[in-house]
């Protein structure tokens, strides 16, 4: 027993589709649970913080933390699951790049909660109650960890040593990781794993764009009927696939949607919306101002939609939230 | 100008435009505009009071706005008559003229536009030219860059009666320039505006160099140019004198010129043809050597006087080599640079044959004209009974037609040049055209497809071109089908529809229709008019089912021998590929169809005649001859 | 015009046959197109279309293959409507070429080639590339068919277009490679009254001499930083810069129309607009970031346009 590897799962910012997958492996999880020790697992299992703050140091050989760094208890979390850990991952979308939560540094906190707890249409809010950090009642205070005014990923607060992409991974990628983790043979540190080193277009099968083929039209995949052969770009729908990394196995092209880019960009590229950007607006093809802005304004949420999933790892976000 | 103004024989009539022009040879009537100028030609006596005592300044067009001038203003102070003129789109009303007129008691207020009649015997247009506007080439940046002027501007600027008393000063700070560049074919040899070579601003750059290096030796001009051209009499002479004073020359057009915007300098980008090399040098001031254009209602001119235009838009004259001063119309004379850029000397020259034409009409009680002309039969005139026509009246490329419904159209003899537009247009066959009847030519149709015609080609020829090329054609000894036989007429527009169809009726293989191009046509519009026609043709047999390429229609110079050879050899090729069997099939199926269509042509004065003899002859030429 | 059917067919007959070349015979040596280039001034001092044309005309068949004008000739159609005689200069120029291909001649510029180790053919090159230089070509590696970019040689004018435009840094020549340019973006700059601009300058858009100089004049502040072609700006490259502590970036082009490499100006044009946009959706639209598209005729707009830039970026420092 002391000698199977122990294993943490945590999550922090993000919708719980990570867990699911590793819940995905199915029966294979309980093979696998014979071979490893799970030590920490609030989503499935029982334990307190308080459970992993009574091991030692390091005592964790591998934690997989999904989710991004939204607020104080996720941080605190973050860096206690990494003093208890010998290799932490940055599992999913979320932690990764900030994921889907990281959209939230296109807006500010206070405007957040006004859009949470007092604008939104369905809302039947009479009282105009708005979450406190703390709050006294007849039995003492009582807390809450206090909301950050940005989106971080795990590498911004932590030190990460291996990056799993996905939103969320796909359940083939996380198995044959933890055949990988109970083999002892973990790539270099700072790598990703569980992905691709190039990206979506080399593997998709689509028919490419040709010379010359240029776009005057962004169009959003409800609004035209998709040809399943032809390369999105080609077809002027945006899909992410060229900036994005491939390991996914393709779920969304073989459903003629194009590639939302939760896989994140490729090794060598910084900042993956921008250069997203740089090769979409080059297809662009007016020499017209007027005419640009109309083709623009076919993009309705161009940060929405070239960082879908990094903008909490993104330049951009860090350019607003450094500001004095 | 004075002295003309003083010869007792010729009037002056200054600021008057003509409204109308009537008549012909020897028999104009024009009306005039005389435009009010609110001031009385026979009071005024130029002292320019008036313009002192005038409040207001309006940009003077004579020194090419570079000056103000009143709203009473004469143009210069040389003009002729000098005869004060009050702008009444500046005049605010003020009347401090009639004040300062005094006694004099020139200025009338409630003068009018007059217009009067004047019978004359001759026109000479002498309209001039005008300027291309070079900031239409943006790459030269005038009206943008302050220091580049046009050459016009630099005439006044270094002139001593101009605005600045001939100190040529820049307009940016009002310094004298150093260094200069002219910059010449502004606007022409340039396809994207005007492809001809404006003729004299090589010489007047290079006069203009020379001055300025008169009067100030120590600045330093270039001129770039394409190619100096100076073909006349001391003209390559001047341009060495203005090489050994110093004045550079440098080959190769300018691309872009730009500006220093503290300094208002100019930088010239130009290849040094010479040297291969880009340059890049710069100068105080730039002047554009801009076009020779037409005037800007050439049009207007053209049509109130009925003379053509070259295609540039110039006035055409009625030959280019031989007649350089007459215009198509007959009784109306060009001179200088309405028909096409000139320098003085030639304009000169132009002006004085064109007045020694106009003098030959003034003299002569008759006017010898050619016999070939249009002659209506008035019994057969439909508007005579009444009923409503004119299309003789619209076919005619001279107004010579006289047209009013319930008479006889009337050819007016005189204006008449005998294309026979109207003789072939007219749908009753009621006009004829002297030697050129109808009867004369059925004749000749029936004549050359007396034997064999499926084997023959119909070739229709206008005397001018398509004859000359045919003409050109066996000079040369060009090879082409013996099978072709040419009958000349004065004009495509005389090739009646009734000979095509005549000659298809009579079996004719193939038929041509050939003319001049339009641009080339010795009768103003007489091609259009036929090739109208022809198109018209063309369409019916097509709905026929005629084989293509039996009718043909070509526009043949007379110095296209070599396409009017192609052009037969290709018609004889499409007859060689139908069997012959299919084509006398064709013929006789559309004979009845063409013979629908010809059946009035016998009621037609002669013609009847001209087929009995037509007959007779053919039984001479095929029985007789032939055997 | 050949009136002789007979006649054996010329070097020149074979141009004009060429669609483009049509126009040659009508060339009367004006040297419009030569100054209205910039590449003799910038690049190559024998480069001049107008002697090209003459060779034709004068059946110097491998002069004119030699001749560095066929090869630099980026067709940006700048002399096109400044030519008096209409004559459509880079079609003819692309007819010579098109026949020194054939002869087996090769361009002698430094053209972009295709790392495959990073290519996954996703063809953005292919679709950007204004002379279609880039294609895809199908290869078996490790078992696998699998794509990649190629790169025709004779072709490519090494704008850098497509460098910018891949997202995969697979596609390069040097200097103008992603590692060549951030390399000369510093990493972190030390914050200072005065405030710091990046400029990143076309080289074909200044015309002058004396507009180079202006450029040189400006003290450290001012950094600068030399692409071949707008077009070739890649977003990430003003973010790093911004990201490295430095004020503001003025990307330099030439007007639309005007670009050396046709469509670049647009293309950066785009981009920058775009990544406005995002600014903009992000709250951090303060013009920190701008592109200038600088005329033929535009002498001395770049003082003009950096100062300005300084002293906007001044007072958003004083807003801060």
């Amino acid at each position: 027993m002391a000698n199977k590897p122990k294993l943490a799962f945590y999550w922090a910012a993000s919708c719980g589709g990570c867990e699911i997958t590793i819940t995905e492996l199915g029966m294979r999880l309980v093979d696998f649970d014979e071979k490893v020790d799970i030590v920490f697992w609030p989503c499935a299992m029982d334990f307190k913080y308080d459970d992993v703050r009574a091991l030692d140091d390091k005592e964790i050989d591998v934690c997989f933390f999904n989710g991004a760094i939204r607020n104080e208890e996720n941080e605190e979390i973050a860096h206690l699951l990494r003093r208890k850990s010998k290799v932490l991952v940055a599992f999913g979308a979320c932690s990764h790049l900030g994921g889907i939560p990281g959209l939230a540094n296109l807006s500010d906190t206070e405007s957040i909660i006004q859009r949470v707890y007092c604008t939104t249409p369905s809302l039947d809010q009479t009282r105009g109650t708005l979450p406190q950090i703390s709050c006294k009642v007849p039995e003492g205070n009582i807390c809450i960890p206090e909301m950050y005014d940005h989106v971080k990923t795990l590498a911004q607060i932590e030190e990460v040593d291996y990056f799993m992409p996905g939103c969320p991974p796909v359940v083939e990628q996380v198995w044959s990781v933890l055949q990988v983790i109970l083999a002892g043979q973990l790539p270099k540190v700072g790598s990703t794993i569980g992905a691709d080193a190039k990206t979506v277009c080399d593997v998709c099968p689509r028919q490419k764009g040709r010379s010359g083929l240029r776009i005057k039209e962004f169009k959003r995949p409800h609004e035209v009927e998709l040809d399943p052969d032809t390369c999105f770009l080609a077809q002027g729908i945006i899909c992410c696939g060229p900036a994005t990394r491939a390991g996914c196995g393709l779920p969304c092209i073989s459903a003629n949607m194009p590639c939302r880019g939760c896989y994140g960009p490729p090794e060598g590229v910084v900042d993956q919306g921008s250069k997203l950007l740089s090769a979409i607006a080059a297809l662009i093809d007016t020499d017209n101002p007027a005419e640009l802005q109309k083709i623009m304004d076919t993009i309705v949420d161009p940060v929405g939609t070239f960082y879908r999933f990094s903008l909490a790892d993104s330049i951009l976000s860090e350019l607003k939230h450094k500001r004095p | 100008m004075v002295d003309a103004a003083r010869h007792p024989n010729i009037e002056i009539r200054a600021y008057t435009e003509v409204e109308r022009v009537d008549g012909f040879v020897g028999n104009f009537k024009v009306q005039l505009r005389e435009k009010a100028k609110y001031v009385l030609a026979d009071r005024c006596n130029g002292c320019g009071d008036c313009a002192e005592a005038c409040p207001i300044e309006v940009p003077n067009y004579f020194e090419m706005n570079l000056a103000p001038r009143k709203a009473a203003y004469v143009p210069m102070s040389q003009s002729v008559p000098l005869i004060y003129n009050i702008d009444m789109d500046a005049c605010i009303h003020c009347y401090k003229c009639v004040e300062a007129c005094g006694k004099l008691e020139a200025i009338d207020f409630a003068m009018e536009d007059k217009l009067v009649w004047e019978d004359v015997g001759a026109i000479i247009m002498a309209t001039g030219y005008t300027h291309f506007d070079p900031s239409l080439i943006p790459e030269y940046g005038y009206s943008r860059f302050p220091n580049v002027i046009t050459a016009m501007e630099m005439e006044r600027l270094n002139n001593s009666a101009g605005p600045t008393a001939g100190n040529l000063i820049r307009p940016s700070d009002k310094t004298n320039p150093k260094r200069l560049a002219f910059i010449n074919c502004v606007g022409s040899r340039d396809k994207r505006f005007y492809p001809w070579c404006s003729n004299f601003c090589c010489m007047y750059s290079i006069k203009n160099a020379v001055l300025l290096k008169q009067m100030y030796p120590d600045c330093d001009i270039t001129i770039y140019y394409m190619d100096i051209r100076t073909p006349s009499k001391g003209y390559e002479e001047f341009y060495d004198r203005a090489r050994e004073m110093g004045v550079h020359f440098i080959q190769g057009r300018p691309s872009l010129v730009t500006e220093d915007e503290e300094t208002h300098n100019l930088y010239v980008h130009a290849e040094d043809v010479s040297l291969g090399k880009v340059i890049e040098r710069e100068y105080d001031m730039v002047m554009l050597n801009q076009a020779a254009i037409p005037q800007l209602d050439q049009n207007v001119m053209s049509s109130l006087m009925n003379i053509s235009q070259s295609p540039g838009g110039w006035f055409m004259e009625y030959h280019p080599k031989l007649r350089p001063m007459d215009s198509p119309t007959d009784g109306v004379f060009l001179a200088g640079a309405c028909q096409g850029p000139k320098d003085i000397p030639n304009s000169v020259a132009q002006g004085s044959a064109a007045a020694a034409r106009a003098g030959r009409i003034l003299h002569s009680d008759e006017w010898e004209i050619e016999p070939i002309v249009a002659y209506v039969w008035e019994d057969r005139c439909v508007s005579a009974d009444g009923k409503k026509c004119g299309i003789c009246y619209n076919a005619c490329p001279y107004g010579a037609i006289e047209y009013e419904q319930g008479q006889a159209a009337k050819v007016i003899t005189a204006k008449c040049h005998g294309c026979g537009a109207c003789v072939a247009e007219c749908p009753h066959n009621s006009i004829t055209q002297m030697h050129f009847t109808d009867a004369q030519i059925l004749a000749q149709i029936h004549a050359v497809l007396a034997k064999r015609p499926e084997e023959k080609i119909v070739a229709f020829r206008c005397h001018w071109c398509s004859y000359g090329g045919a003409d050109l054609a066996g000079t040369s000894h060009f090879e082409y089908t013996a099978n072709e036989r040419g009958l000349r007429v004065m004009c495509s527009a005389r090739m009646d529809t009734d000979f095509i169809y005549e000659a298809f009726r009579l079996g004719a293989g193939g038929v041509l229709y050939s003319g001049c191009h339009p641009q080339d046509c010795h009768y103003i519009t007489g091609q259009i008019i036929g090739a109208t026609r022809a198109d018209r043709l063309k369409k019916a047999f097509d709905r026929m089912e005629m084989t293509p390429g039996r009718f043909r229609i070509e526009w043949i110079s007379a110095a296209e021998g070599d396409k009017y050879a192609r052009v037969l050899n290709e018609m004889q090729d499409v007859l060689d590929e139908i069997p012959k069997e299919e084509l006398l099939a064709e013929i006789e199926k559309l004979r009845p169809t063409m013979e629908k269509r010809v059946r009035r042509l016998r009621s037609v004065p002669g013609v009847e005649a001209a087929y009995q003899f037509s007959e007779k002859l053919e039984n001479i030429i095929v029985k007789e001859i032939i055997g | 015009m050949n009136h002789n059917p007979h006649a054996p067919e010329t070097f020149a007959d074979r141009v004009r046959n060429i669609p483009g070349g049509e126009h040659l015979e009508m060339c009367y040596s004006c040297g419009t197109c030569v100054s209205k280039c910039m590449i003799q001034q910038k690049v190559e001092p024998e480069y001049n279309p107008r002697r090209l044309l003459r060779l034709v005309m004068m059946e110097m068949e491998e002069e004119a293959y030699e001749s560095p004008t066929t090869w630099l000739c980026s067709g940006c159609d700048l002399c096109y409507p400044a030519c008096p005689q209409e004559i459509h200069i880079s079609g003819v120029i692309g007819a010579v070429k098109s026949l020194a291909v054939e002869k087996g001649y090769t361009s002698p510029l430094d053209t972009v080639s295709v790392d495959e180790s990073l290519c996954s053919g996703c063809a953005i090159c292919v679709m950007v590339c204004p002379y279609e230089a880039p294609h895809l070509i199908e290869k078996i590696v490790d078992g696998v068919n699998d794509r990649f970019s190629e790169v025709d040689a004779n072709r490519c004018m090494g704008c850098g277009i497509c460098v910018a435009s891949c997202p995969t840094g697979a596609i390069a020549r040097e200097g103008v490679s992603n590692t060549d340019i951030v390399r000369q973006i510093p990493h972190e700059v030390v914050k200072t009254d005065a405030p710091s601009l990046m400029v990143f300058i076309c080289d074909w858009s200044l015309r002058a001499d004396a507009d180079l100089e202006i450029l040189e004049s400006y003290p450290e502040n001012v950094k600068v930083i030399h692409i071949p072609c707008s077009g070739r700006i890649d977003p990430q490259l003003a973010l790093l810069s911004l990201r490295s502590g430095i004020s503001g970036v003025l990307v330099c082009g030439c007007k639309s129309g005007e670009c050396h490499y046709q469509r670049g100006t647009d293309v950066a044009n785009c981009k920058i607009s775009m990544l406005d946009r995002m600014f903009d959706q992000m709250d951090l639209a303060d013009g920190r970031v701008r592109f200038v598209q600088i005329g033929t005729q535009d002498r001395g707009r770049i003082r003009k346009e950096i100062d300005q830039m300084l002293l906007h970026l001044t007072s958003l420092q004083e807003v801060c």
